[in-house]
């Protein structure tokens, strides 16, 4: 009985040896597809970026220089650094205020109201319409010709004549936010929500027996507890909006005159420039590479500023 | 379990084959000869002819195709049209002949393009369509690539209706349209009623190297040899003749006679506004009459001017882009390249263009073909474009692309209009900035100023 039991064990783990390689194989190969997708577009590119960054290259003769391109950027490109400024002032602009949007919301929509379906799925459904469409959207809002926002305004009698929100720096920028608030705070709303609902409930409910009123409770439970997804909320924020283009292309094409240009506009410009300019593929990688360096030090800043977050409860 | 791990082992594969499937899917065939029909394939990214040439194209597979052995599979394509013909390229699945979406001088140098010297028969069908190249336009180290075949015009366009509402006629009641800068500031100023919505003209700076290029320098051009001069011996830029072209734009900014909102407005918004019969007038091109019939319906009455200029009694040839048709890929090579020439010189027939503009899709080049034209059912407006053609000069210059730092002069053009830069500002920057990558182009090889030196006189004659 006992050999009979140690040939069926080993038999057995020699099955189960060769049942875990097959896996193994399977689970290489049901990955490989995604791996090599990652590899060709994602990994490659990154390198390509990274080599070129170090030559002049007009997509037709690539001549190494050095870092001239980096003391290019450094010290002679003055727009560059507008255009990082515009970049920083949009992202954490536009994230005072859909960040504690999104959260309110949430909260409200997290409690058991009448149509909170509806309202969760109409709150995510700018998120999912082509950025494309949402520039022309906020376009014809603030048209100076017609616009509903300057004819709204004209009617409660605020201003007298239209408003020209594109003729100025901060008019742009405020409707860039605008725009880009409604097209963002849909997604973290549904990212606190997804939070909110691991809050354990017995610490509400234990809470209200203390007497804690609705505010105690959401500074004192619901803040703390969402500390850690807030963190990556907002790091995800941050990110996102440093890497801001589609929409400021087409809201304003950086408009007027350039003062609304963030970095990656400006580096798009580089990459694919109009009129009888030479594609400047090499400084456009050079920018590129210090953009992705500057993303870098932010986030790692950010984490470490934000490190106790995690120990809050 | 054994059983389970079948079905497991069975999805996988299954699932895996698929994939695989659609990873070899694009390795498809090259050219095709079967039974002696060669087919030839012709790639454009052209979609207001695609339903035109399609259909002459399958009419001539019909006909003169199945005399010759002859089959052309015609592609219209639409905005990813160059990534597909790069990723064609790099899967050596190019066609025979092509229009190139972009500049050719990438294409020539990797190899890409067969001179048309280079085909059977090549060199006789150049001589006798007798029409000079652009050297570092369709012309390379003295080789032909193309020949120019159509050409853009540009003029004044201006809603007749409005001009009659404010009293801006000729002696016999007709609108009248103006000659100079200084009437199409005066007239917008009295066409303006913004409590009625009229506004006197468009100036859409959304997109400012279209603005810059096509409704801006280009038309001052007439007033102008050229624009900027650039003194080729000693290697500098000079944009102070836009001076003038700066004041004129800045008085109409003073006088409010534009449509409002001119930093958000693009070309196509301008036009749809212009249908609408709320502006007066704007500088087009040729390529209007389609949209101003079709895309934006035009509600009013209009017609086409000559491009104003500063003096009535010095004018210069009007702007007007020439461009070509199909270039010769090097996959022609594989195939029958003498049904490949048949096919080329059949694209390039007086009979092709004639049908173009008679069906108002392109004008010719050859001012000789618009006179062979039946213009009887052609559009006022499209002929009144075309009569352009025997008093403009190309502006398809080679393109002499210099490597520039900061922004372009399109870019700073807006600074001016924004206040936030004089004209004198303008004028100081971009000549020392163009200046200094024209002589950095010149001195490290990459611009070769024997191309661009011109001494031609674009004056007018009546």
């Amino acid at each position: 009985m006992r050999i009979n039991n140690t040939v069926s064990i080993k038999k057995l783990i020699s099955y189960k040896k060769k049942s875990d390689y097959s896996e193994i194989i399977q689970s290489y190969a049901m990955l490989a597809p995604q791996i090599l997708g990652f590899l060709i577009f994602t990994i490659y590119p990154i390198m390509w970026v990274y080599r070129y960054a170090f030559f002049d290259y007009d997509g037709v003769k690539a001549v190494y220089s050095g870092l001239d391109n980096f003391v290019r950027i450094f010290t002679r490109d003055k727009l560059y650094w507008d255009s990082l400024t515009n970049t920083f002032v949009l992202a954490f602009g536009k994230l005072i205020i859909e960040l504690p949007l999104a959260l309110i919301i949430a909260v409200f929509l997290n409690k058991k109201i009448f149509g909170r379906s509806f309202f969760r799925t109409m709150f995510f459904m700018p998120n999912i319409v082509s950025t494309a469409i949402i520039g022309l959207i906020f376009t014809f809002i603030f048209s100076s010709f017609n616009g509903i926002a300057n004819n709204f305004i004209m009617e409660i009698g605020i201003i007298d004549e239209p408003i020209n929100w594109f003729a100025h720096k901060w008019t742009s920028m405020t409707v860039i936010i605008l725009a880009s608030i409604w097209q963002g705070f849909g997604i973290n709303m549904l990212f606190f929500l997804a939070g909110l609902q691991n809050v354990p409930e017995e610490l509400y409910e234990a809470a209200k027996i203390d007497g804690a009123t609705g505010t105690h409770q959401f500074i004192h439970i619901t803040l703390p507890m969402l500390a850690p997804i807030a963190q990556i909320i907002l790091m995800l924020a941050i990110v996102n909006g440093m890497k801001v283009m589609d929409l400021v292309m087409v809201l304003t094409n950086g408009m007027p005159a350039g003062e609304t240009e963030v970095v990656m506009l400006h580096i798009y410009k580089y990459f694919f420039p109009s009129g009888y300019s030479n594609p400047q593929l090499g400084y456009a990688s050079s920018m590129g590479l210090v953009t992705s360096v500057i993303i870098g030090i932010v986030t790692m800043m950010y984490l470490k500023l934000s490190k106790k977050v995690n120990s809050t409860y | 379990m054994m059983r389970k791990l079948n079905i497991e082992r069975t999805i996988c594969f299954v699932i895996t084959t698929f994939l695989l499937v659609g990873v070899f899917s694009g390795c498809g065939s090259k050219t095709t000869n079967t039974n002696n029909v060669t087919t030839v394939r012709v790639w454009t990214g052209f979609g207001h002819t695609k339903e035109m040439l399609t259909k002459m194209c399958n009419d001539y597979n019909n006909t003169i195709g199945k005399e010759k052995d002859i089959r052309i599979e015609y592609t219209a394509y639409g905005g990813d049209y160059k990534n597909i013909y790069d990723l064609a390229i790099s899967n050596d699945q190019a066609p025979e002949l092509l229009k190139i979406p972009g500049d050719k001088i990438g294409y020539v140098k990797k190899g890409e393009l067969i001179p048309i010297t280079d085909m059977p028969g090549g060199q006789e069908f150049l001589d006798e369509y007798n029409m000079k190249g652009i050297e570092g336009y369709n012309v390379f180290d003295g080789k032909t690539y193309s020949v120019p075949v159509n050409v853009t015009t540009i003029g004044l366009v201006y809603n007749k209706d409005i001009f009659k509402a404010s009293g801006i006629v000729d002696e016999n009641g007709d609108a009248l349209p103006p000659k100079t800068w200084d009437e199409v500031r005066d007239y917008a100023k009295r066409i303006t009623r913004s409590e009625n919505n009229v506004y006197g003209i468009a100036i859409p700076l959304k997109d400012p190297s279209f603005f810059s290029s096509w409704q801006f320098t280009d038309p001052f051009r007439s007033s102008y040899n050229t624009i900027p001069e650039i003194d080729w011996d000693n290697l500098t830029y000079d944009y102070s003749n836009q001076r003038k072209a700066f004041e004129w734009l800045l008085g109409i900014k003073a006088d409010k006679s534009f449509f409002p909102g001119a930093e958000s407005l693009d070309n196509d918004a301008s036009r749809a506004q212009f249908a609408e019969g709320r502006i007066g007038m704007y500088i087009g091109a040729s390529w209007d009459v389609g949209v101003l019939s079709s895309q934006f319906n035009a509600k009013c009455d209009w017609a086409v001017a000559p491009i104003p200029v500063l003096n009535v009694n010095e004018r210069y040839k009007q702007s007007q882009n020439v461009a070509d048709f199909l270039c010769i890929g090097k996959s022609a090579l594989k195939t029958d390249v003498k049904k490949v020439m048949e096919v080329y010189k059949w694209f390039h027939t007086n009979e092709m263009w004639i049908n173009m503009y008679e069906k108002e899709k392109d004008i010719p080049a050859k001012y000789e073909v618009i006179e062979k034209c039946n213009a009887s059912n052609v559009s006022p407006q499209w002929k009144q474009f075309a009569e352009f053609v025997s008093k403009g000069r190309f502006n398809t210059l080679p393109a002499l692309k210099v490597s520039l730092e900061g922004e372009s002069a399109s870019f700073v053009l807006l600074k001016v209009w924004a206040g936030t830069i004089s004209i004198d500002g303008y004028i100081a920057d971009v000549n020392k900035r163009y200046t200094e990558a024209l002589r950095k182009g010149v001195a490290d090889g990459s611009i070769d100023i024997n191309k661009f030196k011109r001494n031609i006189d674009y004056r007018l004659y009546d």
